[in-house]
């Protein structure tokens, strides 16, 4: 088994050449991507409440199945 | 394809992770929030207790849906009633989720201020600990002995295909568990928890294909023709992408159809599938390759590229026609999705997958907190959170923004809510439940209900059993005729047993016993 990743940290980004996409394809990825991150913004205001270390405390969960 | 061949029920059960922040508590909080939350769904007891049952506490199942709900290892465990369509599941699976978010909503509103109960449908907790949300799919005895016992290659064709689903079944997680090799970013949460191929257990030793053999298909085997066996399959993660949720069920019922008539291509197997799942799961770019048992090489999607074709070729000869519903349908979505994966459209493909929208997310965060790595608690919180069923969970925010596709609409939901599937035997189920109600049923099963019924001659009740031996009988077709508007629960019961198919030979040992009719729950 061999690997031929990326590290992660380098961020997913939008294909670059492959199924060469038209102008207009890109243009609306594009759009759709930023929409995308601009509601991903609000969502994460929302969500985060009260201290990272106390949650991840507390999730703590018995093993199931 | 002379091999005999049965409808593809899906079903699943699901652990919730669930907790009460602002709470002190050194055991943890899991088993008084699990209680609560079960407390607060409305469901008639299952009356079934034993051995059996020492981690299944206070199953209730559910007259409206037919499904059921229970604590398991101090989670509240959510089954969805059996579907025969995966875009019928994918409403069913919402619509159990909305009963446990209301059940969330009520405790909530007791607890103090300061406390607040948390409920994720996700799969492990970060820190070690991962709980299941497994599908259950009908097969045919026959193919489950060749999947488990006689053909190795069938199970070995299985495990490929569940291993390289995880570009469209992961949900996604931050680092890594159990040992497992670094990674800031995996596709599934279950992949560090998975440690061998094929085994019985659930909960320590877990398989990439899981052997538990309950058929829930009647008291006893052979009873019924052709004989049934479930697929109980532990490797898959929650979704909450309504596309990916239903990739991760229609392509199950895809595959073990395909096993079950024999059309299985050896080549497309692992050389290595432990490996290859720790691999693919940390690659996030889908570059990464595994060897195939023939020697060449395959990423992920190439793999699944295979599995689809493979399946497209089944459904030009028919293969699913009565066994699959909307196949085609299938077809497309799966291969519209591995056409995007394949070309790296995280843009668009953040709409469908979870792993992606919330690798974009935290992405994203990154992005903007330069103080933050993948390490940072605040990273890990929201990892989690991403799956909190509750309002503020970032999956329903980025719904309500209209950045996720939708498939099944809120009316399919809320009817899912309160209806059965039309097309399984949960619709006998749900409306024996709610015509005998809490005081008249005995015990309840997937696979019987055994309910009082009363008779002016006689100061017993009679306990009578109606058996539900097979999943795609029973439906509201079947059945639909005894539940006429004023029929009485005996009436209905003198059909529905008149109907049964077991042997009539069997019937008396299996259809009744008599107790005094003011008798508690047995």
């Amino acid at each position: 088994m061999s690997t031929r990743e990326r590290r992660p940290e380098e961020r997913i980004v939008p294909p670059a050449g492959g199924a060469n996409p038209e102008p207009a394809a890109i243009s609306e990825a594009r759009d759709a991507g930023d929409a995308f991150l601009r509601a991903a913004d609000t969502a994460i205001d929302r969500a985060l409440s009260g201290t990272p270390e106390e949650f991840l405390r507390q999730n703590r969960q018995l093993g199931g199945q | 394809m002379s091999k005999v061949r049965v409808p593809k029920i899906v079903g699943a059960d699901v652990e919730l992770s669930n907790f009460i922040l602002g709470v002190s508590s050194g055991q943890g909080t899991g088993k008084t929030a699990s209680r609560m939350l079960l407390g607060e769904i409305d469901g008639i007891e299952s009356g079934v207790s034993g051995a059996a049952e020492a981690l299944d506490v206070g199953r209730k199942y559910l007259p409206t849906s037919g499904g059921c709900a229970y604590i398991d290892s101090d989670h509240l465990e959510i089954a969805l009633p059996e579907t025969f369509s995966a875009f019928d599941h994918v409403a069913h699976w919402r619509a159990m989720l909305n009963v446990a978010r209301a059940a969330m909503r009520r405790v909530n509103a007791r607890l103090p201020d300061g406390c607040r109960l948390q409920v994720l449908a996700n799969c492990s907790d970060g820190l070690g600990n991962s709980y299941g949300s497994h599908l259950n799919v009908l097969l045919t005895r026959t193919a489950w002995d060749e999947i488990m016992s006689t053909k190795p290659h069938y199970l070995a064709f299985l495990a490929a295909f569940q291993i390289s689903s995880i570009v469209f079944t992961g949900q996604g997680k931050v680092g890594s568990e159990r040992e497992g090799a670094p990674a800031d970013f995996q596709l599934s949460q279950r992949a560090d928890f998975m440690k061998t191929l094929v085994h019985i257990d659930t909960m320590v030793t877990r398989g990439v294909i899981n052997s538990r053999d309950e058929a829930h298909c009647g008291p006893r085997r052979g009873l019924v023709q052709p004989e049934l066996a479930r697929l109980h399959v532990i490797f898959f993660d929650s979704t909450l992408c309504q596309i990916a949720t239903v990739l991760r069920v229609g392509t199950m019922q895809m595959i073990v159809a395909m096993l079950e008539a024999g059309e299985v291509e050896a080549r497309l197997t692992l050389d290595d599938p432990l490996g290859a799942l720790g691999t693919w799961s940390r690659g996030p770019m889908l570059a990464a390759t595994a060897d195939l048992v023939g020697g060449e090489r395959r990423t992920a999607v190439e793999l699944q590229l295979e599995f689809l074709e493979a399946a497209g070729r089944f459904a030009d000869r028919g293969g699913f026609d009565g066994i699959v519903p909307r196949a085609r349908e299938l077809l497309v979505l799966w291969d519209n999705t591995l056409r995007q994966l394949e070309a790296r459209a995280f843009d668009t493909l953040s709409r469908r997958l979870d792993w992606v929208a919330k690798y974009r997310l935290l992405s994203g965060m990154l992005d903007r907190r330069p103080d933050l790595d993948w390490n940072s608690p605040v990273v890990k919180q929201l990892d989690q959170l991403y799956a909190s069923i509750d309002d503020d969970g970032p999956f329903w925010a980025l719904e309500r923004a209209r950045q996720v596709e939708q498939l099944v609409t809120e009316a399919d939901i809320d009817r899912a809510e309160r209806e059965p599937p039309s097309d399984t035997r949960a619709w006998t189920r749900a409306h024996l439940l709610r015509l005998a109600g809490d005081d008249r049923v005995a015990r309840v099963q997937w696979d019987r209900v055994h309910v009082r019924t009363l008779s002016p001659h006689s100061p017993y009740a009679r306990t009578r059993a109606v058996h539900l031996p097979v999943p795609y009988e029973a439906t509201r077709a079947d059945n639909g005729r005894f539940f006429l508007e004023g029929a009485s629960l005996e009436s209905v019961v003198e059909g529905l047993q008149a109907a049964d198919r077991l042997p009539a030979a069997l019937g008396p040992a299996l259809h009744g016993s008599w107790t005094l009719s003011n008798g508690g729950k047995q």
